[in-house]
């Protein structure tokens, strides 16, 4: 509950302070998510999805207004889940999705750099799968269902920090959350691009997910 | 405060788990009852079936008490299933039509159910006397914590 009141706390203040760069140009970057699809390839069978290439581009454009920043994220997510009994078997899926956000930041130090933001999510999805039932008298029975464009809205809120690396490189850590509402919920997915993992047992038409992304960013001007 | 919220988090965990009727994820079995037995009923065969078991378990176990209902499992694979009952006497014939289901379903992931035929024709069979009611095997939403009855599903009455 402390480190909770810690955390609003210092979105808070970076909302209310004026970060004193006095030199602030407006300088924009473009970057690349660089560990989203490396556990699905080192780790196939714990990790939640296996063998997935998940593309990630970003721009950053900084405002004129002192310490704002418009974030823009695009993304690809191709491959499939994991298998995790009879009637959870993996399911493939491809998925493009876009993001933006406005974000606030905050000098903590010349090299650390904490930021917040929030913004819209949109993902659109397409999906196909297998499921079992296993009928011991007649036979076992295998059916098979597709989903085409399936589109979920939503929101994301994320925090993290950048760590000015060299002149132009930019090393981004983001702590994000998201929620979204699929408009078509006839299966229940176990990844949906864009939106992450939804523990089973939530509604499947509501799509809740925290993660973890590291990027480089470059700075283009 | 922090266990407070871990103990309502379990207790609702339990009871997403519990109130969701999700019905036999398995092979159904529609229920069968014979009117006023006074046949001695041997054996039933189904056809097309890779394993008798399931039906071979109940007639062995008959006794005079309970053998006027078996329960018998219905194909995933056809929408038709054909059993042969032997009795002491006689051999009688019964196809039973109907259309099977399988969705998805929140909570559960995908299940399976049986409905009526979209034919008007609902039964093939040589018994005197042939019923077929359709039910389903899913309850609809979540199961009440008092009637907690499973839904009824198909159940035949034949008088043989």
């Amino acid at each position: 509950m402390k480190r909770l009141a810690i955390f609003f706390m210092l979105i808070g203040m970076s909302v209310a302070t004026r970060a004193q760069d006095t030199l602030a140009r407006r300088a924009s970057y473009i970057g690349l998510d660089v560990i989203n699809s490396l556990p699905s390839f080192i780790l196939p069978d714990k990790y939640y999805i296996r063998n997935t290439p998940i593309i990630e581009p970003y721009y950053l454009l900084d405002l004129e207004k002192t310490a704002r920043r418009l974030y823009f994220g695009a993304g690809f997510a191709s491959g499939d889940s994991r298998e995790y009994n009879n009637f959870n078997p993996s399911q493939a899926f491809r998925g493009t999705y876009l993001r933006a956000a406005y974000e606030v930041r905050r000098l903590r130090s010349a090299r650390r750099i904490l930021y917040a933001g929030y913004g819209p999510v949109i993902s659109i999805v397409g999906y196909n799968g297998k499921f079992h039932f296993n009928g011991p008298t007649f036979g076992d029975y295998e059916g098979r269902f597709k989903e085409t464009n399936n589109i979920a809205f939503g929101v994301e809120g994320y925090f993290g920090f950048d760590f000015n690396l060299a002149n132009h490189w930019l090393l981004r850590l983001t702590f994000r959350n998201v929620m979204g509402r699929r408009t078509a919920a006839d299966t229940r997915v176990q990844y949906f691009p864009g939106f992450g993992y939804t523990i089973e047992g939530l509604n499947n038409r509501l799509l809740y997910s925290g993660g973890l992304s590291l990027q480089i960013h470059y700075k283009i001007r | 405060m922090k266990h407070f919220l871990l103990v309502i988090l379990i207790l609702s965990g339990i009871c997403v788990q519990s109130c969701i009727d999700c019905g036999p994820q398995a092979e159904l079995s529609a229920r069968v009852y014979f009117e006023h037995d006074s046949l001695k009923l041997d054996s039933v065969y189904a056809l097309n079936a890779v394993s008798q078991e399931a039906i071979r378990q109940q007639t062995d176990n008959f006794t005079q008490r309970h053998y006027y209902s078996i329960s018998l499992p219905i194909s995933l694979i056809s929408d038709t299933t054909t059993y042969v009952f032997r009795f002491t006497e006689r051999i009688d014939t019964l196809s039973v039509y109907y259309q099977r289901v399988f969705r998805d379903k929140g909570g559960c992931g995908f299940i399976t159910d049986a409905k009526a035929p979209s034919t008007a024709s609902r039964y093939y069979s040589t018994f005197s006397k042939t019923e077929i009611y359709y039910d389903t095997f899913v309850n609809p939403g979540l199961q009440s914590w008092i009637n907690a009855d499973p839904a009824a599903g198909m159940s035949i009455w034949i008088q043989p």
